[in-house]
């Protein structure tokens, strides 16, 4: 739910490229949304549709090369964030937004006792001495629920288990109370279980510091129970987004109807589960019109000569989607 | 405690492989028909009598043995066969810190070029530097350091007269043999550096830490370095085995007095005593050295267990 | 809808899926792995290289070469690189020996002692002939490949490019024929550790239990044991008076002891890298795959480990050769490896560190051995590194 009318982050027409040896593929093609203080957006996707590689490009971190911002912008606050300079972003990164990974096992160094991982941050951003530092890692460690802090702290990674180091990576994450928190994935990597304590505590603390968060992930189930709106992506589009209660109820997009049909819900019986035909899409030869026409049920001439706008529709809560053959409903049913 | 534990038990592998070496080695040198005071120079029977005697050749094989490995054990090699005024022991005393110079100070030469213009040529990938220095290295790798050395020598100390050709005592004098016995080890670092250190840069964490706001200067040094080390402490092992192999023939062309000359000596010459107890002198080294390499990977790598 | 109308399009559909599944898969790994090697640039010019080297090598009986250990000290000693012609007087000998044979035959009529006498001289000349002096006594293949030369280029030798030694023998020859024995170590020696070190890591993996830990304690107490030294310290007893002799007794050369020695202490990192692969590939679920379609064990082995362990033991081969060739070197150039009249590089380095003296550097003497062993060296790791690259992209890019 936007709790207020300023967005904290505008990313508008962002292109990405990234060159292979092979060819040029366009990872981020156009893609533009808002996030609002205190709100929780989802983005869903395949892998290899680029949301990882969205939300990088934020932090500044795409890997270049072969990875290349060629277009767009991204304000955070008002302020531009891809014209900035290493030292800006610095100052950025970790400090106004933070970021937590998919996997927990290898997004911590191995080689630093959790302690050095967590004052280094504390005392850079917030120029802690040593002593204060320690003190306030051993606070976050206690907030984000891991017993005998105190003593826990001067362990190395490798001693804690997957969902103990997810929440290091969330203390890690909210210690300089960043205003946008950024989770690739992070209850992928991890056991049922967990997966629904992690998202307990992130909901938690989001409710404690105020912070707006993007949440990326393939679960359908995830973003249900802890996103306010969902941005759907395919082959470096954002071909759906709305709130997630639209999205959930009225799906726009053949693909999102995909994705809602091939996911398991309690509320259904099993024999209703289905796969989406075809393959992930090639990013190195994307079929003309709508790249996702091979794999569409819906499919029409026009699907393969025409790549598809983006619509907004005109109703409350905002929808936006890119399909034709919606945009021919609206058209035929004006 | 685990430390402890691991030394402990290493001591008792180093023994098993000195007493291996020692009792191949002891038969070996009995194997030789006539014994091995058979050398060229025709013997009298009183003389070979007494040598026989000196050296405890008169005894039955088997006594022999265990006397001389009671000795060996005691520390004590015997006198020398060709060198006939000197104990093994004294010899070796002699050349032990020679060459312990020379090694040093060709892998302190090898690790710290090698890793920096590894660190360099990984964090500058497909750059200038990186190539030359990876070129240079594979250079370094492939000329064997006798060749290196032979070459330098007609360079440097005959075309442009900046070193002397041979000997030991000078600081002038030990440069040319150092770089040469370094220079391989180097490369290999070199390449190891960049290798590791490129691979630890890929990892997950590596991202973490740009994404909290270090300069990449922190990342590099703090979080990317203790990974890029991993590989090459675990080929200082072998390093040290081939530093101590490169000085034989180093301190051959350089005319150095150290334990690498003697032992070739003594080979050539067919020095068996001397030789003897400068192979038991390298395998203990060896050992010591490796272990304390395995010690040092411990440390880095919080991960590993001592076993 | 009836399901005989949706079972055609089901069928459809999972033909098409499979159809594509077919269209992905990929070309195998040795060509892939080739593919990526010729892109390499430098590991294909190092490929060029080492094939020329290699072919040169083969070839040298029958290249117009001096003679590689024909002594001319009062004449040539120590000449420095020069274009002047070189000519044998073999042809000369022939010559005359044609024409005893010719008087022989000519005579053989009248004076049947004179002929008998001939004949003997004539059969002197074949056994003293020229080939076995200027080329030591060679071997059946050798000498044909002589004679061939012979018949292309008669007496035409190539000049002494590269000068001279201190006893009047030809470098340029001497390079080509060290070239043969350093090579021949390098591959020899390589495939001596290639079959202990496979055998040995093979059989410990696939037994496991005591044998494989007995077998690897033996493999941790050999790693810390100084085989270099041993190796001289087995070659200086080889070569006291009493061995050298015995051995000669069962027709074993030197030579070969050295080969076997060197592949004899190779083979314990290989040991160990297959013996790590066959334990993990022994658990693989491809392996059980095939056990579960009945495929026999010799089929497991050789169709599924064997393919698998190839690309390691390949790479492991790109760092032995160029070790095996440069610790021949090493010992030959400590005078603890090949022996006159056998030439090696190293002992052709060595040759030339000896010339060194204060007045005079004699630099020919050892930067064209030392840099025909440094360029086989430096392409064969360069090869090395490709053939890696190639066969595990996975490091390539990282």
């Amino acid at each position: 739910m936007p709790s207020s009318d300023q967005p904290i982050l505008e990313v508008k027409d962002l292109e990405v490229e990234f060159h292979t040896d092979s060819g040029v593929v366009q990872a981020v093609n156009r893609v533009s949304f808002d996030l609002y203080p205190g709100e929780t957006l989802g983005i869903v996707g395949e892998s290899g549709s680029g949301k990882s590689v969205t939300n990088l490009t934020m932090l500044g971190l795409t890997p270049q090369p072969p990875g290349k911002v060629v277009g767009g912008s991204v304000k955070y606050d008002g302020q531009e964030l891809l014209s900035l300079s290493q030292k800006q972003w610095q100052n950025v990164r970790g400090k106004k937004i933070a970021m937590i990974f998919q996997d927990p096992m290898t997004a911590l160094n191995p080689f630093l006792t959790v302690e050095e991982q967590l004052v280094e941050v504390t005392m850079l951003h917030m120029g802690l001495s040593r002593a204060e530092a320690s003190k306030h890692a051993i606070e976050l460690l206690q907030k984000v629920g891991i017993p005998g802090a105190e003593k826990r702290i001067g362990d190395y990674p490798h001693q804690f288990s997957g969902g103990m180091r997810q929440r290091v990576m969330i203390a890690m994450a909210i210690s300089c109370q960043p205003d946008i928190l950024i989770a690739d994935e992070p209850t992928t990597a991890l056991d049922v279980t967990i997966q629904a304590q992690i998202l307990e505590l992130m909901k938690t603390m989001q409710q404690e510091f105020g912070t707006a968060i993007i949440f990326i992930t393939h679960d359908l189930g995830v973003v249900a129970s802890i996103c306010d709106r969902v941005m759907v992506m395919y082959a470096g589009r954002k071909v759906e987004l709305s709130t997630t209660v639209n999205i959930f109820k009225h799906p726009r997009h053949p693909y999102t109807m995909g994705l809602l049909s091939s996911a398991p819900r309690w509320d259904q019986g099993e024999d209703e589960l289905q796969a989406i035909d075809g393959q992930p899409p090639d990013l190195l030869n994307l079929p003309t019109g709508c790249s996702f026409n091979p794999r569409c049920q819906f499919v029409q001439d026009e699907c393969l000569q025409q790549t598809p706008p983006l619509i907004t529709l005109d109703e409350q809560p905002v929808h936006q989607h890119a399909c034709i053959r919606e945009i021919r409903y609206l058209k035929e049913n004006r | 405690m685990q430390v402890l534990t691991f030394l402990f038990k290493r001591f008792g592998w180093m023994i098993i492989t000195v007493w291996i070496v020692f009792t191949v080695s002891f038969f070996l040198m009995r194997q030789i028909p006539g014994g091995p005071l058979n050398g060229e120079r025709v013997l009298s029977e009183a003389v070979r009598a007494r040598l026989e005697a000196r050296y405890n050749l008169d005894a039955p094989i088997s006594e022999q043995y265990f006397t001389h490995l009671w000795n060996t054990v005691r520390l004590d090699f015997g006198p020398s066969f060709k060198m006939q005024d000197f104990t093994v022991n004294e010899v070796l005393a002699q050349g032990f810190p020679v060459s312990a110079a020379l090694g040093i100070l060709g892998m302190v030469f090898a690790i710290t070029i090698g890793m920096t213009s590894g660190v360099v040529s990984a964090v500058r990938r497909n750059s200038v530097y990186d190539y030359s220095f990876m070129l240079l290295a594979t250079l370094g790798i492939a000329i064997p350091n006798f060749v290196l050395a032979a070459m330098l020598i007609v360079i440097f100390v005959f075309n442009l007269q900046m070193f002397p050709a041979a000997g030991w005592g000078d600081i002038s004098q030990i440069i040319l043999p150092a770089f040469c016995l370094g220079a391989p080890f180097a490369g290999y670092i070199a390449r190891l550096t960049r290798t590791g250190m490129l691979e630890v840069l890929g990892n997950d964490y590596i991202r973490t830490a740009y994404a909290k706001g270090l300069s990449p200067r922190t990342v590099v040094l703090k979080h990317g370095l203790r990974g890029a080390l991993l590989p090459v402490v675990s080929y200082l092992g072998p390093a040290i085995a081939g530093i101590l192999t490169g000085s034989l023939v180093l301190e051959r062309i350089f005319v150095i007095p150290g334990m690498g000359s003697h032992f070739i000596e003594a080979a050539i010459q067919r020095d068996y005593t001397l030789a003897m107890g400068a192979l038991l002198t390298y395998t203990v080294l060896l050992f010591v050295m490796n272990t304390l390499v395995d010690l040092a990977y411990s440390i880095i790598d919080p991960r590993v267990k001592l076993e | 809808m009836s399901i005989a109308d949706q079972q055609p399009s089901e069928l459809e559909r999972l033909t098409k899926i499979l159809r594509e599944a077919h269209d992905v898969q990929g070309v195998s790994l040795w060509a892939d792995a080739w593919k990526r090697l010729k892109r390499n640039r430098a590991a294909m010019c190092s490929l060029w290289i080492l094939s020329i080297i290699v072919l040169l090598a083969i070839l040298t009986p029958a290249l117009p070469l001096q003679s590689p250990i024909y002594q001319d000290v009062k004449n040539r000693e120590l000449l420095p690189p020069q274009w002047d012609s070189f000519e044998l007087d073999i042809s000369a000998y022939d010559e005359e020996t044609r024409r005893l044979e010719a008087e022989a035959l000519a005579i053989k009529a009248q004076d049947g002692e004179q002929y008998i006498k001939l004949l003997a001289l004539i059969t002197a000349r074949e056994q003293t002939h020229p080939i076995k002096l200027y080329w030591n006594d060679p071997g059946m293949i050798v000498t044909a490949m002589i004679e061939l030369r012979l018949a292309l280029f008669g007496d035409y030798c190539i000049p002494s490019i590269f000068g001279t030694d201190k006893l009047g023998r030809d470098v340029f020859s001497r390079v080509f024929w060290g070239s043969r024995v350093s090579l021949a170590c390098g591959f020899i020696a390589t495939f001596v550790s290639l079959m202990i070190g496979v055998s040995y890591g093979a059989i410990s993996g696939y037994m496991g239990g005591w044998v494989d830990n007995i077998m690897m304690r033996t493999v941790d107490v050999f790693y810390s044991i100084p085989f270099i030294f041993i190796v001289i310290f087995i070659m200086s007893f080889l070569s006291s008076p009493g061995i050298r002799e015995s051995l000669a007794e069962y027709e074993i050369d030197q030579i070969h002891v050295f080969f076997l020695l060197i592949g004899a202490i190779y083979w314990l990192t290989m040991a160990r890298v297959v013996r790590g692969q066959v334990i993990s590939l022994k658990n693989e679920q491809f392996i059980e795959a095939a056990r579960t379609i009945g495929a026999t064990r010799m089929q497991i082995v050789f169709r599924h480990l064997v393919p698998n362990v190839m690309g390691i033991v390949i790479v492991y081969l790109t760092l032995t050769i160029p070790a095996v060739i440069r610790f021949e070197a090493f010992l030959s150039f400590l005078g603890m490896g090949v022996n006159a009249p056998d030439i090696s590089w190293g002992l052709l380095v060595n040759e030339g560190v000896q010339v060194i003296t204060i007045i005079k550097s004699y630099w020919w003497m050892i930067a064209f051995s030392g840099l025909a062993l440094a360029m086989t060296l430096f392409a064969l790791n360069f090869l090395g590194d490709g053939v890696r690259d190639a066969l595990d992209p996975k490091l390539k890019n990282k």
